[in-house]
């Protein structure tokens, strides 16, 4: 590997590959796109949250002119799919949320289709509903699913350690009872799918999914067909943030129109059906108990957490995955038992977000360890550098922390907002507030494979192409595979195309999830780029007579490194092996997999190869007659192991902290009986320019061993501790700490009015 | 979207004479919150009469002395632009700016955001707290009302169908106000709470409290103008907490917005009778 | 019944009978194909449909077409001119405005608006006057800073005519 100072693309900023069509309105996303004999499909939902069916009437829909086809759950293989394998595509003998798919319609017209729905009759037998978890979790409740013993879906639980020597050995112990709200990923681009089945009985689905291989296998699965019949071909995807990662009923929808139809069906929400059909982020109640020595030593974690998973198991139902690993991992504590329940409403069901249950839980930790700071007062930075990983630990958990810059990004972000001055200064309605974070940075073995292929090809002009099985969602990935296959091949980085084609040609991917892409994609691609680089210098040493060891390429071109006046175009060794009998193509492959493991029953087992770290230090100011919160400055400094695109990095840690402070203090859905109050976005408020104060990123290079070019993954943890931080900063504001999210000035308001009554 | 028909009458004899033979229609002026409630279905209206054809319902003029005729079609961006109201009347500017978007406050109009009689409406706080009178054109004739007389439920108003607003007027621009928006989000919001406090800038003060968001109309609190005229400006906070009738929605509880109005009326009259 | 309109859009004049009920967007996308106006939520909310109407920012969702019959319109699709980007389109992917680009047309035209009528808007301007165009992805910090580079880019081509 080159040192620093020799990187041609490395660290440079580099701009988007995607960025020209995008600018110019030609970047087709799936709600855009029409093909030939297209009809449009839409879906009724459930008028009811809980309900039997007694019986679906939908004669009339069928005979309204411009209807094609008209399906309900009787014209479906009734496969369940998801995790725990609870959901239908159509729902069959009873609804559980207002979310649930009843019968579709395909038209010639969305108008059409959408007056057929209104000629649909559903009648039902209304059930018992329960949308409260606790509620749920009574004897007498009514049951999601029926044929289960009770609303438990799952539960998560594991003990490192012994809690009992561990609060044994506490001289201080906090409790508290923490909560977080239902929130909506908000992708500006709403859903939009068209199924198309050729003339091979193999279906072609056009649609936004973050993992377009998995989603074969489930979409064959729910079929009943071959996962060789599924073909994905992905548009640009107008946002992701996990809400694409597993396969929706509406999509399975589209296929089965369209299989019925013979004809390919779009189906495409609005602004509406995207908040009120789209998976959430799941609201969690956690009572955490935290406990440490006089001297600030941490000494036992205790995290007990209700999860409302609504009414089906998709990624919601596991987000503890990432929350078990904030509960061992944040910070060094010798003791940590964790238990969280999963647990079936008839409300919304949960998702996968940005960030995976660490926001939540991390929201709880960090007030926490503020608490007990004060309470042995001691600065709370000191505490936490004093709790902080450090490189070359492995946890209880399994986990290996390998490179870790936490301490410099508490130091740095607290710097950048004067933090120990004015932490302790009193009496102005100004607070400071931080909050670490850490999250995976090395992939996540979820899965049994944490694998991504990618192939590397270089044409006869060398022209290079990357063809790997990674997802550009937005993020700049394809960005950060040219920088580094330019960068290893010594080639300009305009001579590199990323090929974003389907399933067919794409090799396979987990998909973009779990901050994996730069980490896992980097590391294949680069490997793969190597490999070509090898094979070119092979050829171009038969030519210029000199040995593969002594050539190297520069700007697409090979030389000799004893005698720079040796050398060849790129183009031209390409050819020579074209233009020969038993030539060759120039080409590489590789598929990475990370050198960690899959978890055992314990919750052991380090599950990422390296593991990101940051800190969010925040100045706000509280209006303590409104309650109303003003957010000054966030610094947000990041472990990111090397670099690779400023602008990327940067891009990554301003929309992260944007979403953070959207989660922290105005984003909430509203539900009422499972009904969502306020699905737009004027009242799902989602931060505005004016909304966005001063955010500082810094990265702290700790040049990773196991990364490409030293890189670690870094989507998630940028909008992992900003809520936290600014509850800290209210508290160091105002003396009032807000256990609730969002922070909404009612809240601050109302627990001003408390303290001042005592 | 539902189907409708579409009219563009040129004036307003003939915009009245569509409105008479098809009941079911309803005025388009700014079209910024109508076509959302037809796209939600909140009304289906046969017809949409686009009225911004008649000239005499545009225009931002002086009147009398003091006083401003704002033509119901000015948009808010004019609002927030013009030269004469920014000078005479920089509270309805400041108002309007607060509102939407830059997309929407181009199309958007004063005279819908008036007629809408949304509790929330941002331009109607700094109305009232001005006297503003309405023009309306009624039987071939034109009426005057007081704004403080126009509203009667949220979404109702004292308009009767074939009567158009025609122009708001300002008949004394000679006072000094603040309105202050309480919103979470910085922009893109409605307020939560909106208070107007205005005072003649010459004479005895004569002052205006006005509450936005806090009843089913805006409402005037002549309780708290009369403890302001007095100087007694917690009393007047007081006063219009007292008066408040405010509801639980989505944007906020009855009893936060309850807990502003104090501040925030004590805010908006330090603003206007500091010196 | 259908209403005939007559329209300019990014310079082509165009006759069309349409529905009363379509609005300027649906004319856009559906019948002339030119996707490249997204709508991110049809209620104003969201600025992604933003287009120049006369010069003036407008969400094409809230503006129905027969409305806008006699009118010049400019989408995005109209900014380059051939292969030569816009400036505010070059500064977009330069400073990295862009990431999954659902938002990048409305944000343009709307800066567009804003920078023919003042060539040196403040940062407090540009971000009220983008505060109807949301996105997700950026945090928008790199959008303001693409509008600021682009206004500073026109001043200082002003200020070399002018010498």
């Amino acid at each position: 590997m080159s040192t620093e100072t020799e990187f041609s693309t490395i660290g440079k900023r580099v701009t988007k590959p995607d960025a020209r069509d995008k600018a110019t309105g030609r970047a087709l996303y799936a709600t855009d796109l029409v093909v030939p004999r297209m009809l449009y499909g839409k879906i009724l939902r459930s008028k009811q949250i809980h309900a039997k069916i007694k019986n679906i009437d939908t004669s009339r829909a069928q005979r309204l002119p411009g209807v094609i086809c008209v399906i309900t759950a009787e014209d479906t293989p009734k496969i369940a799919y998801g995790f725990g394998k609870d959901n239908l595509p159509l729902k069959f003998g009873k609804v559980r949320s207002l979310m649930d798919e009843v019968a579709a319609v395909a038209a010639r017209t969305p108008e059409i289709a959408a007056e057929a729905l209104e000629l649909i009759e559903v009648e039902y037998e209304p059930l018992r509903e329960v949308t409260d978890p606790f509620e749920a979790l009574k004897e007498d409740a009514p049951l999601i699913h029926e044929q289960r013993a009770d609303n438990l879906s799952m539960v998560f639980d594991y003990v490192h350690g012994n809690i009992d020597q561990g609060l044994d050995e506490s001289d201080h112990l906090v409790e508290g009872r923490f909560d977080v709200q239902f929130i909506a990923h908000s992708c500006l681009g709403p859903c939009a799918s068209i199924a198309e089945w050729q003339t091979d009985g193999t279906l072609l689905m056009k649609t936004p999914t973050q993992v377009p291989f998995l989603y074969q296998r489930d979409m064959a699965d729910v079929l009943g067909i071959a996962g060789s019949q599924v073909c994905v071909e992905q548009p640009y995807i107008g946002g992701g943030f996990g809400s694409k990662l597993d396969l929706y009923p509406y999509e399975v929808i589209a296929a089965l129109l369209a299989k019925k139809a013979a004809r390919p069906v779009k189906i495409e929400y609005d602004r509406q059906e995207e908040f009120l059909y789209s998976p959430v982020r799941s609201p969690m109640v956690m009572d955490v108990k935290t406990g440490c020595t006089k001297d600030g030593q941490l000494t036992v974690r205790v995290a007990d957490i209700w999860s409302d998973n609504g009414a089906y198991n998709s990624w919601g139902a596991v987000t503890p995955l990432v929350s078990m690993q904030t509960a061992s991992a944040l910070y060094r504590v010798p003791h940590v038992h964790f238990y969280c329940r999963i647990i079936y409403t008839n409300n919304p069901y949960g998702g996968a977000m940005r960030g995976f249950g660490n926001p939540e839980l991390t929201f709880a930790i960090e007030q926490q360890i503020e608490e007990l700071a004060e309470i042995c007062g001691m600065d709370p930075l000191e505490f936490r550098l004093l709790n902080a990983n450090q490189p070359g630990e492995t946890n209880l958990a399994g986990m290996k922390i390998t490179t870790c810059g936490l301490s410099d990004c508490l130091n740095k972000s607290a710097e950048e907002v004067d933090y120990k001055k004015r932490m302790t200064e009193v009496g102005s309605d100004r607070g400071v507030g931080i909050a670490s974070a850490i999250h995976v940075g090395g992939g996540a073995r979820i899965y049994p494979s944490d694998g991504c292929g990618v192939i590397v090809r270089i044409n006869d002009f060398g022209k290079v192409s990357i063809i790997s099985g990674s997802t550009e969602i937005g993020q700049g990935s394809d960005t950060i595979l040219t920088q580094i296959v330019a960068e290893e091949l010594g080639v300009p980085v305009d001579w590199i195309n990323v090929v974003n084609t389907d399933t067919d040609v794409r090799p396979w991917d987990v998909g973009v999830h779990a901050s994996r892409t730069t980490f896992i994609a980097g590391n294949a691609a680069l490997k793969a780029a190597r490999e070509v680089k090898e094979k070119i210098l092979e050829t171009a040493a038969e030519i210029l007579k000199e040995k593969p060891g002594k050539l190297t390429i520069k700007n697409g071109e090979i030389i000799s490194i004893e005698n720079p006046e040796k050398k060849l175009p790129l183009g031209k060794a390409i050819r020579s092996k074209h233009f020969r009998q038993g030539g060759s193509v120039i080409s590489g492959e590789y598929y990475y997999d990370p050198p960690t493991v899959h978890q055992d029953k314990e919750w052991r087992g380090n599950i990422s190869a390296t593991y990101g770290f940051g800190a969010h230090a925040v100045d706000v100011e509280v209006d303590r007659e409104t309650g109303k919160i003003k957010v000054h400055k966030v610094a947000a400094a990041h472990d990111v192991g090397r670099v690779i695109n400023p602008v990327g990095a940067e891009g990554q840690v301003h929309g992260g902290v944007a979403m953070g402070l959207g989660y922290a203090l105005t984003e909430q859905i509203q539900l009422d009986s499972g009904r969502m109050l306020n699905p737009n976005f004027t009242d799902y408020k989602i931060p505005t320019t004016m909304d966005i104060p001063e955010v500082v990123p810094i990265f702290v290079e700790t040049n990773d061993p196991e990364g490409p070019f030293g890189a670690k993954g870094m989507g998630e943890i940028t909008m992992v501790p900003t809520a936290a931080a600014i509850a800290n900063a209210v508290y160091n504001a105002t003396g009032v700490r807000i256990k609730s999210l969002p922070i909404t000035p009612e809240k601050v308001l109302n627990a001003l009015k408390a303290k001042e009554q005592k | 979207m539902i189907q409708f028909e579409y009219g563009c009458p040129g004036s307003l004899m003939e915009t009245t004479s569509i409105l008479r033979n098809n009941p079911e229609a309803v005025l388009l002026a700014g079209g910024t919150d109508i076509l959302v409630r037809i796209k939600q279905g909140m009304i289906q209206p046969a017809m949409l009469v686009d009225i911004k054809s008649i000239t005499e319902l545009h225009g931002i003029s002086s009147i009398e002395q003091n006083g401003l005729r704002i033509g119901a079609l000015t948009t808010l961006t004019e609002l927030v632009e013009n030269d004469l109201i920014r000078n005479r009347c920089p509270v309805l500017s400041a108002a309007a700016l607060s509102m939407a978007c830059v997309q929407v406050r181009n199309r958007a109009t004063i005279g819908g955001n008036v007629a809408n009689a949304s509790p929330a409406a941002d331009t109607v706080p700094p109305l009232m707290a001005f006297d503003a009178e309405l023009e309306i054109f009624a039987d071939e004739d034109i009426k005057r009302v007081p704004i403080g007389e126009f509203f009667t439920a949220p979404g109702e108003t004292v308009l009767q169908e074939n009567e158009i607003l025609t122009a708001i007027l300002i008949p004394d621009t000679a006072r000094k106000a603040h309105y202050i928006k309480h919103t979470l989000r910085e922009a893109m919001d409605i307020a939560g709470v909106g208070v107007c406090v205005s005072r003649k800038t010459q004479g005895a003060p004569d002052p205006r409290v006005v509450l936005g968001a806090v009843a089913p109309t805006p409402i005037r609190v002549p309780a708290a103008e009369q403890f302001l005229s007095e100087g007694k400006i917690e009393e007047a906070c007081a006063a219009a907490v007292d008066a408040a009738r405010p509801i639980d929605d989505v944007r906020a509880s009855a009893s936060y917005r309850k807990d502003v109005i104090y501040p925030l009326v004590k805010r908006a009259s330090y603003a206007v009778f500091a010196r | 019944m259908t209403y005939p309109i007559e329209l300019t859009i990014n310079g082509e004049f165009i006759k069309l009978d349409i529905p009363a009920n379509w609005r300027l967007i649906d004319v856009l996308r559906r019948d002339l194909s030119m996707t490249g106006t997204h709508e991110g939520c049809g209620e104003g909310d969201c600025g992604a449909c933003t287009v120049l109407v006369n010069g003036q920012a407008v969400s094409s969702c809230l503006m129905l077409a027969v409305e806008a019959n006699g009118c010049e319109i400019q989408t995005i699709e109209g900014l380059a001119d051939g292969d030569i980007l816009h400036p505010i389109q070059e500064a977009f992917i330069e400073v990295g405005a862009i990431q999954c680009g659902f938002c990048t047309p409305g944000m343009i035209m709307t800066s567009k608006a804003l920078l023919d009528k003042h060539a040196d808007p403040s940062e407090e301007v540009i971000r009220r006057t983008l505060a109807g165009n949301l996105c997700r992805c950026t945090g928008y910090e790199k959008i303001v800073s693409a509008v600021k580079a682009v206004s500073s880019k026109l001043l200082n081509q002003t200020d070399s005519i002018a010498e």
